[in-house]
């Protein structure tokens, strides 16, 4: 018996120090890849990544969902090796080669051996995943972490993406574009007099969920002309959804609620309209509740649709200063510059 | 003349079944060494290991330096120890309370650990921060069940199993409030994934940091197997042979907490291994815990070694280890009592 206790106990400390001893050497390692010269380039988190200097081959592949608009609209499909899909259905009737890329997992999880298996130059992440930093460096891949949850990161995740894939020129053209839009926004919010300014709400995935102050759909409504009614409202979090509780949405009672369709809902729309507890709201008597479009693809998510969520929020607010034919041309300019294609509104999910 | 010759065929048998163990086990970690989506033979897989531990062997690719040495090495060493830790802890737990159906996370250790790595996760932290938080949350959970007890004066069995209850039951509440108030997309997708087991993440360093809490304990617990045959003849009997119950009792429940602890914070809760485990070890090698402890040990360390390696290799995306556990177990757990149901009734 007493054997059989050693041997047991034996077999643990050898596999257990063969496991550490295993880390501590090296062998005779033969690079899967010519050594490629490199440059360093800050990512969204401020971190120096060393990538590889032929910007113009270098291969990328991501878990984070919010990335794959980006490497779409910069036309650089045959150096996607792995994408996530937020809304598959929208990439394919765009017919982008980028939706028969391949997997390596989810936004919560990443397949490190599918990411082996894929080896790309560069793989890209969300900034606060710090594990899967630590996976694909340890895989001897480059990890280089990105954040689109503002107008202005979403103009800086261009840059750095021109710069990390040797498309500079197309990022350049999609920033002078956001840059434009911003612009023509900001003009015709400022058409909008101080007192017929309307206030405004965004909620979130549950009827006592909304969008803190900092957050993107906020930040939209504000920059529309619309009043925020949740200064101080924040989440648990930066930039997240704030648990404020369904009485707290009744004492803000905005003239306009927007509900996000950038996550899903616990609740219907017609339920504004039939719970009774609502009725007593400004935007519901008037009928002024909104899901920001579209079916195919969010114009309140993280990335360059938020142009279009903000002309929609305008339209909806302040229908004379941004008409339904403004709002149907800026969509339209939209798909057909970024993708090449314009869509019906039904494909949209929004009758014009 | 006759028992004493029963006995040593007995333990031969036992020792050599535990041999064959071994010898599963090994093959086993072979295997895992060449499975997975990055394809590598198995004669690819000894030179890395041979030239990374002894400095010669053949030539490799960096990468397959990297996937052996940076993430299989890790995940195997991992899914190893926890495997030997929640079933030998499974043992001692079945043992001390003569109860069966009892598994290691039932003082509330798993519960404590899935609101420490909740709260990591909320606050943003992982590898190594969640696995401490997740440790801690469950060494408090059992602190306090402990405690409940000692408050209420009672040594019985029966007042610390219902402690556990209590405390499992409050610690749910605390994650189901986390959970709510997680961001649904990934902070809660994050605390689900881990409140369903997983090696994905793991790291060698994660390993190093708990290496001391789970051999450590599981050695003691070895020692102590004997002693554990005593406490299972029940307390009088015990009593009756001048052992000091209360004392064997709390350092069999601190080692399998701990090494129950220490591998639910490295991998997240895993079902079923420390209440299936014990049982099938049970079947082959009888009830005596000097046999019975490293044979669910060496039985734990396979099955979740080729738990871990299926879920790996089988499906596009990685699946929590508690799905294949409990697809395993909770069969095999019904065939083992339908076999076992005329000593169980």
């Amino acid at each position: 018996m007493r054997n059989l206790k050693r041997a047991a106990a034996l077999l643990l400390v050898l596999v257990i120090c063969f496991s550490f001893g295993a880390c501590g050497k090296q062998g005779t390692v033969q690079p899967d890849k010519p050594k490629a010269d490199t440059i360093v380039i800050t990512d969204m988190m401020g971190r120096e990544v060393e990538v590889p200097a032929d910007t113009k081959n270098t291969t990328v592949a991501s878990t984070y969902g919010v990335v794959t608009p980006f490497l779409s609209t910069l036309q650089i499909p045959d150096r996607v090796l792995a994408a996530n899909f937020k809304n598959k259905q929208f990439f394919r009737l765009c017919e982008d080669p980028i939706i028969n890329t391949g997997n390596i997992g989810t936004t919560v999880n990443l397949d490190s051996e599918a990411l082996a298996a894929t080896n790309p130059d560069v793989y890209i992440c969300k900034i606060s995943d710090q594990e899967k930093i630590d996976i694909a460096t340890r895989l001897g891949i480059p990890a280089v972490t990105l954040s689109a949850e503002i107008p202005e990161e979403v103009l800086k995740a261009y840059e750095m993406l021109g710069k990390l894939l040797g498309c500079e020129e197309r990022a350049q053209a999609i920033i002078d574009y956001l840059k434009g839009e911003l612009a023509d926004i900001d003009d015709l919010a400022a058409k909008i007099p101080e007192e017929d300014k309307v206030t405004a709400i965004c909620m979130g995935s549950l009827l006592s969920r909304v969008a803190g102050e900092d957050m993107l759909q906020t930040m939209m409504i504000e920059r529309v002309g619309g009043k925020s009614v949740v200064k101080g409202i924040v989440g648990e979090e930066e930039r997240y959804w704030a648990d404020c509780g369904v009485e707290k949405v009744f004492e803000l009672d905005p003239d306009y609620i927007f509900v996000t369709s950038s996550a899903v809902l616990d609740y219907s729309m017609d339920d504004f309209y039939t719970d009774s507890s609502w009725s007593g709201m400004i935007a519901v008597k008037n009928r002024d509740v909104y899901q920001i479009p579209a079916k195919l693809d969010s114009w309140d998510m993280p990335g360059p649709g938020f142009i279009l969520g903000m002309y929609y929020m305008m339209h909806c607010m302040y229908p004379d200063v941004c008409t339904a034919e403004m709002l149907q041309t800026e969509v339209n300019d939209y798909y057909n510059f970024f993708y090449g294609k314009t869509f019906t509104g039904e494909e949209i999910g929004y009758e014009f | 003349m006759r028992r004493l010759a029963t006995n040593s065929k007995k333990n031969f048998y036992a020792v050599g079944f535990d041999l064959l163990l071994l010898a599963i086990l090994a093959g086993c970690i072979v295997m895992a060494l060449c499975s997975g989506k990055y394809p590598i033979t198995p004669k690819e897989s000894l030179e890395v290991l041979f030239g990374e531990v002894f400095g010669k062997g053949g030539v490799y690719s960096e990468m397959t330096k990297n996937v052996v040495m940076g993430l299989r090495i890790p995940r195997i060493t991992a899914s190893i120890l926890c495997g030997v830790m929640l079933a030998m802890s499974g043992v001692a737990y079945q043992s001390i309370f003569k109860n069966p159906l009892i598994s290691p996370d039932f003082l509330g250790v798993s519960n404590g650990a899935c609101i420490g790595a909740a709260i990591a996760i909320l606050m943003g932290l992982g590898g190594i921060y969640l696995s401490g938080f997740a440790f801690l949350g469950g060494i408090l959970a059992v602190s306090i069940t402990v405690l409940i007890p000692t408050i209420l004066k009672s040594e019985s069995n029966i007042m610390l199993v219902l402690s556990g209850v209590i405390v499992g039951g409050a610690m749910s509440s605390i994650l189901g409030f986390i959970k709510y108030v997680a961001d649904p997309e990934t902070e809660l997708a994050a605390i689900t994934y881990w409140t369903m087991g997983s090696f994905s993440y793991v790291t060698m360093a994660e390993i190093k940091s708990v290496i001391l809490t789970m051999v450590i304990p599981m050695l003691i617990l070895f020692g102590m197997s004997w002693w554990l045959d005593i406490l299972s003849m029940g307390e009088s009997e015990a009593k009756s042979l001048g052992v000091n119950i209360k004392l064997i009792r709390n350092v069999a429940i601190a080692c399998a907490t701990l090494m129950t602890a220490s591998s639910v914070c490295i991998s997240g809760t895993i079902g079923w291994i420390g209440l299936v485990i014990p049982h099938f070890a049970r079947m082959c090698v009888g009830p005596n815990n000097t046999k019975l402890i490293p044979t669910a040990g060496l039985m734990g360390g396979i099955f979740l070694l080729l738990v871990d390696t299926i879920t790996r290799t089988i499906s596009m995306a990685e699946m929590p280890v508690s799905i294949l556990t409990g697809l395993i177990g909770a069969p095999f757990y019904a065939v083992l009592l339908y076999r076992q149901r005329k000593t169980i009734s």
